[in-house]
């Protein structure tokens, strides 16, 4: 019988020959993540396992990357407690300084290859479809369970195929692809679905287009947002020092829920306006929206590619004097990349603040939260109502070329218009 | 034969004189090796010398957390000789359970002890240890194993304790004086430490050890943990006080127990009533390797009278059935060797020497011999109270010195007592009060059936409906219907069963009310269904209401407040949840179903396991039902009935009937255990074995 890669990777999971979208399974991960925020849940949920150990310590992995640096006491000593049961059971800890956000972080330290199973505590996981893996997102308890037997229960998914074709314009990225995408079927459109994005388009687009669109999957609801691990893949994990990983294919025949296509080709920068990211309008529709603040990189576009676009809009201008700008890299990586680039220096000269990677203001934690009726335009994943601070805030979500051009101009527009 | 020189004397006192009569009897057994009398004196003397020399002063409480070993026997006259209150703790228990009974009682010294192996993989010293750090007041952690690292991690060797009996200076406890802090669980779980008297405990061994016509020729095997009070009074007290051998079983399993029936000889056999079920159901259960015991008791539980004429029957024993519980040190009542057939299998025999009971009603008046009402014991074996928890104490002990059970009883015209139930359990269905274990006693005879629990539900019409919650044997073949003739066969007709779920498994929980209510919640079928359709992440909007915090916790409660206010506040017991969206994303997803579920709904039905907000719904027991159509089909408010076991939705307002997806085996267990942590507990089980 003919598979999908969301069947492939999880029969291998679980040692079955095939699997059929609707089988419960038990399957075995491997790699269990969380941030300080998911974290200190499971740890409390782990401490209530009668005679629990960590399963195998080189497979959980804390990032403390929401409310850190320790924005309060509270974050502090919730910070504190997964770093007192990370060194009491050996497994990996990523603290400030050495960290990133950890979507970013999993794949640059070479934690992750193609055909893997990882249980994130965070619903973003579903980002490391870009290489091939299976990730996604699961509650505190289930990450308590995940470390102590190394297993995730779940539903296998049936599949959506997306298919890219033509060769994208100018200033047109993975997140415009994925905005769009979002925008026809709508939030809940992939809902507990794996979203498998494909086509001729992708050649034109690089392993940071892949990371946003995987990332925004569960936007859509999905459970996974998947890429086939390619040739692309392959340069990519091979310069982060491994080798081995599983390069699943989907086979040609394999059933699916619904198959979508697209010219992107005829496609613009998108937008996504206030308060879903199903709302999704060309920026050349928006241009009498003024902003406050615009916030470039975190997990969606925090990649050094990201950065790259955002420096080549702000290279030798400066930001509009209303409003604020706080570039955030994924990593500490990302940002030395930047810096030795001398993409830092452009952000400086242009007035951009620069943060040490974190969520930060994308949950309204800290690091840019928004004032009533403020209006920010911003290249991470959600925009719901309050999402970046007051409640009558309002959040743009776009790609770092619109969020930078918007930056300068002080109201949303396109590279183009600049 | 009567042993009234122990009726007014103290648990070290007991050991003295029986080590002068029987210096060279045989007290304790364990494999090869045996403990005379003597020996077990010498050890405890040493043991409290080496004890006070530590500083621990009368009146210190000392903790103890072992298996059923000769060590332990020792420790716990030690402690009686040295004036110590002892609080033993079974090592079952995990670390929460330690640290709740520790917070009150307060010991100076723990003796524990390191068997990973054997009981759940929990390292008793290593939760001493970090007891220690929690518990200023506990300086002493004493190990009856040997591991290196313990001296590292300032432990003391029990051994090195025994000191010289010289350095002791006598310490007189007098029988009023308290010898131990044991726990019961109070209506909601929590521990309640009952101080039980030297004297209390000792006369009611001897009471015991008098009923059973126990002689020194005879040999108990200990089986039921020490560390209750049914195992210390029942079993090693009882055994002392006849100067028989006590054949010391560490880890219970059935055939262990069996095969040392056989062949150490044992002729006093006492256990819960599942230690026996187990016995009597194990393949290498043999009637002619019973043939030495003569007679025990069978306590700690409702005993069902299929099983105990089945265990007198095929064990060929006298065995008698006790009723008890911890705060009387235990036992308040108890069948007797000459008793006919039905009194010795129906009832739970007359009180103790020394015991008064009585019966009263609802308003506390005293009912005649006949009336159902609340069983009250009141002597010499009932507790002082329970360690500081005056308002718990005077909850259940009177001004009289009367300890109300919480049990219902009714009081033949001929004396023997009958159990009918609990009072905080019974159902009241159209009038009828129904006791729970009454037909739950009836369900587990039905061939087929493993284990079966009873609830009450509530109803429109009856006020509470009768269900049944059974789990079937492996491979049998029961249905629903089946089980029904076979109660109706056997009970009146208001109490038979009005409803049947099957359970892979019964919850796995502390105590028999939280899992009660367990199962009430998971029986709950009749309620208003509410749809929460709100397209938004739950957690999305907290951070601009709540931006002071970074606790996960504290965002998350507010989340469904701010998702849709209304939405908590119109749900009700029974009700359930439609849910057509995928809502809760962030942290709401960890305390959004349990606050649906502090809220009482018993189920979530929705269009699929959409988003982390169900899974974890399951993951705490909750019971979700994916049915698309069911959604559409349900309006706000319609009245709904759901059978979660079968999968069975019936919108009772518009007629349809809706069928879920079925839900896989293991996603059953998980709902049936009570969520995915005692789902983990038994996959690690099964890992270890």
């Amino acid at each position: 019988m003919a598979h999908t890669l969301a069947e492939k990777i999880l029969a291998e999971k679980c040692d079955q020959k095939e699997l059929s979208p609707g089988q419960f399974i038990n399957a075995r991960v491997d790699l269990v993540m969380a941030s300080e925020l998911s974290g200190v849940l499971a740890i409390e949920e782990f401490e209530k396992i009668k005679g629990a150990r960590v399963w195998d310590p080189k497979k959980v992995v804390f990032i403390m990357d929401h409310f850190t640096p320790a924005k309060d006491i509270k974050s502090a000593e919730i910070v504190k407690q997964c770093r007192e049961f990370a060194n009491a059971h050996g497994i990996r800890f990523y603290d400030v300084g050495r960290a990133g956000i950890q979507h970013i972080l999993l794949p640059e330290q070479g934690m992750i290859v193609p055909g893997d199973l990882i249980a994130g505590a965070d619903s973003h996981t579903c980002t490391h479809g870009f290489i091939g893996a299976f990730g996604t997102g699961i509650g505190s308890t289930d990450a308590a369970v995940a470390m102590a037997l190394g297993e995730l229960w779940m539903k296998v998914p049936e599949s959506l195929k997306f298919v890219y074709h033509g060769k994208p314009q100018k200033w047109v990225r993975g997140k415009d692809l994925i905005l769009h995408t979002i925008a026809r079927i709508g939030v809940e459109g992939a809902r507990y679905q794996a979203m498998e994005f494909t086509g001729e388009a992708l050649q034109h687009l690089d392993m940071s287009d892949r990371f946003s669109m995987a990332n925004m999957a569960i936007e859509a609801g999905a459970k996974a947002g998947l890429f086939e691990a390619d040739e692309m893949t392959r340069s990519f994990i091979r310069a982060r020092g491994r080798e081995d990983g599983l390069y699943l294919q989907s086979d040609p025949d394999a059933e699916y829920a619904e198959v979508y296509e697209f010219d992107v080709s005829e496609f613009e920068p998108f937008v996504a306006v206030p308060f879903i990211p199903e709302n999704v309008k060309p920026v050349s529709q928006l241009n009498d929206v003024e902003i406050d603040q615009a916030v470039i990189g975190m997990c969606t576009n925090g990649n050094l590619e990201d950065l790259r676009a955002a420096a080549e809009i702000l290279k030798g201008h400066q930001i509009h004097p209303r409003v604020r700008a706080v570039v955030i890299p994924g990593s500490q990586k990302v940002y030395l990349d930047a810096l030795r680039e001398g993409l830092i220096e452009i952000f400086i000269s242009a007035n951009c603040s620069v943060s040490t990677p974190t969520c930060g203001p994308c949950l309204g934690g800290h690091m840019g939260v928004l004032a009533a009726g403020e209006k920010c335009i911003s290249t991470s994943n959600r925009n719901f109502r309050g999402r970046m601070g007051h409640i009558s805030s309002e959040l743009y979500l776009a790609n770092p070329y619109v969020a930078a051009a918007s930056a300068i101009a002080g109201r949303i527009i396109s590279p183009n218009d600049l | 034969m009567t042993y009234e020189a122990f009726h007014d004397t103290t648990i070290g006192e007991l050991l003295s004189v029986q080590a002068l009569r029987f210096p060279n009897q045989t007290f304790l057994r364990l494999g090869d090796e045996r403990w005379t009398y003597a020996d077990v004196e010498l050890q405890a003397c040493s043991l409290a010398a080496g004890l006070r020399e530590l500083g621990l002063r009368p009146g210190d409480r000392l903790a103890v957390t072992l298996p059923n070993i000769p060590t332990h026997v020792i420790t716990i006259f030690a402690a009686a000789k040295a004036g110590l209150i002892l609080v033993p703790i079974n090592v079952r228990r995990d670390k929460a359970d330690v640290l709740a009974r520790f917070a009150k009682t307060k010991p100076r010294a723990l003796v524990a002890f390191s068997e990973v192996k054997q009981f759940d993989g929990l390292d008793h010293l290593e939760v001493a240890v970090e007891t220690r750090d929690q518990i200023p007041e506990l300086e002493f952690v004493i190990s009856v194993s040997n591991a290196k690292s313990n001296k590292k991690r300032d432990i003391i060797a029990w051994e090195s304790l025994l000191k010289d009996t010289a350095a002791l200076a006598p310490v007189i406890a007098k029988p009023r004086d308290a010898a131990a802090i044991i726990h019961s669980l109070g209506s909601t779980g929590e521990p309640r430490g009952a101080i039980l008297t030297h004297g209390g405990l000792v006369h009611n061994a001897a009471a015991m050890a008098e009923r059973m016509d126990c002689v020194a020729q005879d040999i108990f095997l200990g089986a039921v943990p020490f560390s209750n009070t049914f195992g210390a009074t029942a079993v090693l007290l009882a055994c002392a006080v006849a100067g028989a051998q006590l054949v010391c079983l560490p880890h219970y399993h059935p055939s262990e127990a069996l095969r040392l029936v056989k062949e150490t000889g044992v002729t006093i056999l006492s256990g819960v009533p599942t230690m026996f079920a187990l016995e009597l159901n194990h393949k290498d259960f043999d009637p002619s390797a019973c043939a030495t015991l003569r007679a025990g008791i069978m306590a700690g539980a409702p005993c069902p009278p299929e099983l105990v004429r089945r265990a007198r029957e095929e064990m060929d024993f006298k065995l008698l059935i006790g009723y008890g519980l911890t705060e009387a040190s235990p036992a308040v009542t108890m069948t007797q060797l000459d008793d006919g057939p039905i009194t010795a299998t129906e009832t739970v025999g007359v009180p103790m020497d020394g015991v008064d009971i009585k019966v009263i009603g609802a308003n506390g008046e005293r009912l005649a011999n006949g009336e159902e009402g609340e069983l009250c014991a009141r002597g010499y074996n009932v507790m002082t109270g329970y360690w500081d928890d005056p308002q718990a104490t005077a909850q259940v002990l009177d001004n009289e010195g009367w300890l109300h059970t919480g049990d219902l009883a009714i009081v033949d015209a001929d004396g023997p007592v009958r159990i009918v139930g609990r009072k905080d359990e019974v159902i009241m269905r159209g009038g009828f009060k129904i006791h729970p274990g009454t037909v739950e006693m009836v369900l587990r005879s039905c061939p087929g059936v493993k284990d079966a629990a009873v609830v009450g539900v509530p109803d429109l019409i009856y006020g509470e409906l009768t269900c049944a919650c059974v789990v079937i044997e492996a491979g049998a073949k029961l249905s629903a219907r089946d089980v029904l003739d076979f109660a109706g066969s056997r009970l009146p007709d208001y109490s038979r069963p009005d409803r049947v779920l099957f359970f892979d498994a019964l919850p796995r929980r502390a105590s028999v009310l939280a899992q009660k209510e367990y199962l009430r919640e998971r029986a709950r079928i009749h309620g208003h269904g509410w749809k929460f359709g709100k397209n938004i992440d739950t957690d999305a909007i907290i951070p601009a209401r709540h931006c002071n915090t970074a606790d996960p916790r504290e965002l998350a409660l507010h989340c469904m407040e701010d998702a849709d206010a209304e939405f908590v506040k119109k749900m009700r017991r029974g009700d359930l949840i439609v849910a057509d969206s995928n809502f809760g994303c962030g942290s709401s997803r960890e305390v959004a179903p349990l606050t649906i579920k502090a809220a009482g709904v018993s189920a979530v039905v929705a269009k699929s396991f959409a988003r982390i907000f169900f899974r974890n719904a399951i993951n705490i027991g909750l019971p979700i039902l994916e049915c698309p159509q069911a959604v559409d089909g349900i309006s706000e408010g319609d009245e709904i009935e759901v059978e979660p076991a079968a999968g069975v939705i019936r919108n009772l307002t518009t007629g349809e009937q809706y069928q879920a997806a079925p839900f896989p085996e293991f996603l059953r267990r998980i709902i049936d255990v009570g969520g995915l942590l005692a789902y983990a507990e038994e996959r690690l089980a099964e890992k270890n074995l």
